[in-house]
């Protein structure tokens, strides 16, 4: 059977989104794919078990507006592509946008360089008590800029005595494949 | 009210099989807010799929997780099959059906297993895991394998079951009926496991519509949203379905959906059985995917799996996309644990049955 793709440009994405939501469809899934023009995104929509897919191209260095303001759920899915793939996610829902810290990666995720990559931020604002977890609240110390470390480096990392100097070698290396 | 604090929950942590980590904001003994984060078993697996033939491939899908590993294999098989417009042998199907069917069996009773060791259960999870042992052995004989099955590939499956085996295999089930319904009445009737689970963790209906959870999770809330009433294929057209479906909502509920579905999954693969088509196993596949792209869907035992497969006409497929369950049900299980005593939130992550694995492939 034919599967179709409906065409559609980043700016409709939210209308018809919220179009598919008051028709009662659920939202399945958001694929990205890495193309030569930038990133292919799919977002796909169910009702009584039959699919229909947006298609919407954004350039490598654009951004696509995020979709949970009419799917909540969707905030898997973007942060994912965001970490995965680099591209900027514009207005996840403040509650559940992580600013690249959904994914705790051993290796700093995306393996391509990218133009406008949204830096992992202080995305769960923790401070970190020694020894007795973690305590909401107590205000996070503003680290100290060190010579050689990172600007980007996340704030939970910044309790620890020594910086992790990983996004540093990670800029030397960007390169490294695809998706 | 005591001032709030976060707790660190995972990713190492005696109840979970696998990694996960939520930061739970708490108040005295409820927790405010939980924020999951995952990726600490990322592998790639996705991007893996531009190095490997598409054939050769099914191999890696089946890997993305240990349980629902023959799953994983129909659905990146029904997606190439989809892709290249392969129309697939009668007999194929049935016997996919009965491998699905018995791969929901260990999941669910390898489930039931972990919940009763949370629950304080232990001669209660080692009779769980005692009686997955039959269905382990029935996927030994009939694949080879005790985990991995690899017996589904593009055009059909690579092996079959003579007639003599699925006659035995039926015998088997039906003494294995009769030791679920052991099981089945401490987790239905214990009063210590109602104490723990009834009325914990509840999600109405609206709410799981509105977070798009899909599986055991969605049905234990009433929404009888199941892909096996869809295009999912094999024989459940042919045999007819009607999902197992409870209303409260709660811990207990998504037990017991678990748990008549196992009794659903026998009679699913006794019609199969009685209703086996003869003929070939396979279709032959000639040249290489199109350049094409075609989505497809399993129910797997923890829910709606959606895959994806885009081809350039080359071996290797350019991309294949998995949105597995627990990533549809990572949303819900934020909601279900919002209000809890920190107590019940071990109870409520292993009541949505999370694979990690599936999650971050």
């Amino acid at each position: 059977m034919k599967q179709e793709m409906i065409q559609t440009e980043a700016s409709e994405l939210l209308g018809k989104a919220a179009r598919y939501k008051k028709d009662g469809y659920r939202m399945t899934q958001i694929l990205c794919t890495r193309i030569s023009e930038g990133y292919e995104l799919t977002y796909s929509f169910d009702k009584d078990y039959v699919m229909e897919n947006l298609r919407v191209i954004v350039p490598l260095d654009g951004s696509v507006m995020s979709v949970t303001s009419q799917y909540w759920y969707a905030f898997v899915w973007e942060n994912e592509i965001h970490d995965l793939f680099g591209l900027n996610v514009e207005f996840i829902a403040p509650e559940v946008d992580y600013h690249g810290k959904f994914f705790q990666l051993a290796k700093p995720m995306p393996w391509h360089e990218l133009a406008n990559a949204k830096q992992p931020a202080a995305a769960i604002k923790v401070n970190l008590r020694p020894g007795l977890g973690v305590d909401a609240s107590v205000k996070p110390a503003a680290p100290a800029p060190k010579p050689g470390v990172a600007a980007a480096a996340p704030k939970a990392d910044a309790a620890k005595p020594a910086a992790n100097p990983k996004p540093a070698a990670a800029a030397a290396h960007p390169a490294e494949g695809g998706n | 009210m005591g001032k709030s604090t976060i707790i660190p929950f995972g990713p190492q942590h005696p109840v979970l099989p696998e990694p996960i980590h939520l930061d739970l904001e708490l108040k005295d003994e409820k927790v405010v807010k939980a924020i999951p984060s995952i990726g600490y078993v990322h592998r790639g697996l996705e991007k893996l799929v531009e190095k490997r033939g598409f054939q050769e491939y099914v191999y890696v899908a089946e890997r993305v997780c240990g349980i629902c590993s023959f799953g994983h294999g129909w659905g990146y098989s029904k997606a190439v099959e989809g892709l290249m417009e392969l129309e697939i042998p009668k007999r194929a199907e049935y016997l996919r059906t009965i491998w699905h069917e018995i791969s929901r069996l260990h999941s669910h009773l390898l489930w039931a297993g972990l919940g009763a060791d949370a629950l304080g259960f232990e001669s209660l999870f080692m009779q769980c895991w005692r009686i997955r042992e039959t269905i382990l052995d029935i996927i030994e004989q009939t694949t080879g394998g005790r985990v991995i099955f690899s017996v589904c590939k593009v055009g059909g499956v690579r092996r079959d079951i003579p007639d003599n085996d699925l006659k035995e295999i039926v015998k088997r089930l039906d003494k294995l009926k009769k030791e679920i319904d052991g099981i089945a009445a401490v987790f239905l009737n214990d009063e210590t496991i109602h104490a723990r689970l009834k009325g914990v963790g509840t999600v109405s209906y609206d709410d799981i519509v509105a977070l798009g959870a899909v599986g055991p999770t969605a049905r234990a809330s009433g929404v009888p949203q199941d892909y096996r009433l869809g295009d999912e294929g094999g024989a459940y057209k042919d045999l007819g379905f009607t999902p197992v479906l409870a209303t409260e909502g709660d811990c207990f509920a998504r037990a017991k959906v678990r748990l008549l579905e196992l009794y659903q999954s026998i009679d699913i693969i006794k019609g199969c059985v009685e209703n086996m088509p003869a003929g070939d196993i396979a279709v032959p596949v000639k040249g290489f995917p199109p350049a094409a792209e075609h989505f497809t869907r399993v129910e797997q035992p923890r829910g709606e799996a959606v895959y994806y497969v885009k081809g350039n006409k080359t071996k290797n497929l350019e991309r294949f996309r998995l949105r597995t369950p627990t990533n549809a049900n990572i949303a819900v299980l934020v909601k279900m644990l919002q209000g809890c005593d920190l107590a019940d939130v071990p109870n409520i992550i292993l009541t949505i049955d999370p694979c990690i694995s599936c999650c971050e492939r």
